[in-house]
């Protein structure tokens, strides 16, 4: 750890502990020593300032309101960053998830970072499976597996045919039938 | 615990627990995250980006004195119009 983040720590341990005793100056203090910190790494998770700013706003909000749980912020340097992040995420997620247009739309009209693209993408991806996953339930055991070889684990034909002991007719009707199903239940 | 191994800056940005690592760990030698230094030079490269991103200052975004200010009153604005 290097002097200058050690002395931040000593700093920041002694204005907590002011702060929770009610000293308001103290507060202001922190809010000194962090908000450069703050907005530094919150910059590179979105290019978005204003919401930048805002989700900050929250974070030091949220700070205040606790301080009567005392010891609840231990280490407040990683607590602060992750309450950001976190503020930030939602907010990515509200958006999109409010938003009319589509999830490409979106990541195209706000996004210049690729933080809130990758992140943007997993959520839609997460979404997907989910909604994959229930579908799956529509079919029997085995067309289930037969669908997962084929499509999830990209297997061949003759692949399936061997891990399912069935010969190649069986194994694509049982797709065949699997893959109607499916249509059906996604409608 | 079984991880990813990441490759990419922004999956160490993104981890509650190597921002714990970075700021609060005193950077513990025997923490899974300080393997790190031993993987390939990207790999190793983008760890250390994130590191520096975590606990150095220099060439980052920085908000100006009066943006500063500005956010610093409507905190407190927000902070009084919740208690009163």
């Amino acid at each position: 750890m290097s002097m200058a983040t050690k002395r931040l720590k000593e700093q920041t341990q002694e204005l907590i502990a002011q702060f929770c005793e009610g000293n308001d100056a103290a507060f202001g203090k922190l809010y000194d020593l962090y908000i450069q910190i703050l907005y530094a790494y919150g910059s590179k998770i979105t290019q978005d300032q204003e919401l930048l700013k805002d989700c900050i706003h929250d974070v030091f909000v949220k700070v205040y309101m606790k301080r009567n749980e005392k010891n609840s912020i231990n280490n407040f340097a990683s607590y602060l960053l992750i309450s950001l992040k976190n503020r930030i995420l939602d907010e990515f997620r509200r958006k999109t998830f409010t938003s009319e247009d589509a999830v490409e739309n979106f990541e195209y009209c706000f996004s210049t970072s690729d933080v809130e693209c990758d992140y943007l993408n997993r959520e839609h991806q997460n979404l997907q499976n989910t909604q994959v996953a229930f579908l799956m339930e529509h079919l029997t055991r085995r067309q289930r597996q037969a669908i997962t070889l084929y499509y999830i684990e990209q297997r061949k034909y003759d692949e399936i045919c061997d891990i399912m002991q069935m010969n190649y007719h069986s194994v694509r009707n049982l797709m065949h039938r699997g893959m109607l199903k499916l249509r059906a239940a996604a409608m | 615990m079984k991880r990813t191994i990441y490759t990419k800056v922004d999956d160490f940005l993104l981890d509650d627990d190597f921002i714990r690592y970075a700021l609060d760990a005193c950077s513990d030698k025997d923490s899974y995250w300080a393997s790190y230094l031993s993987a390939s030079p990207q790999i190793r490269s983008a760890y250390l980006k994130a590191y520096h991103i975590l606990t150095h200052l220099d060439d980052c975004d920085m908000l100006s004195p009066n943006e500063m200010a500005r956010l610093k009153q409507r905190v407190m604005h927000t902070i009084h119009m919740t208690l009163n």
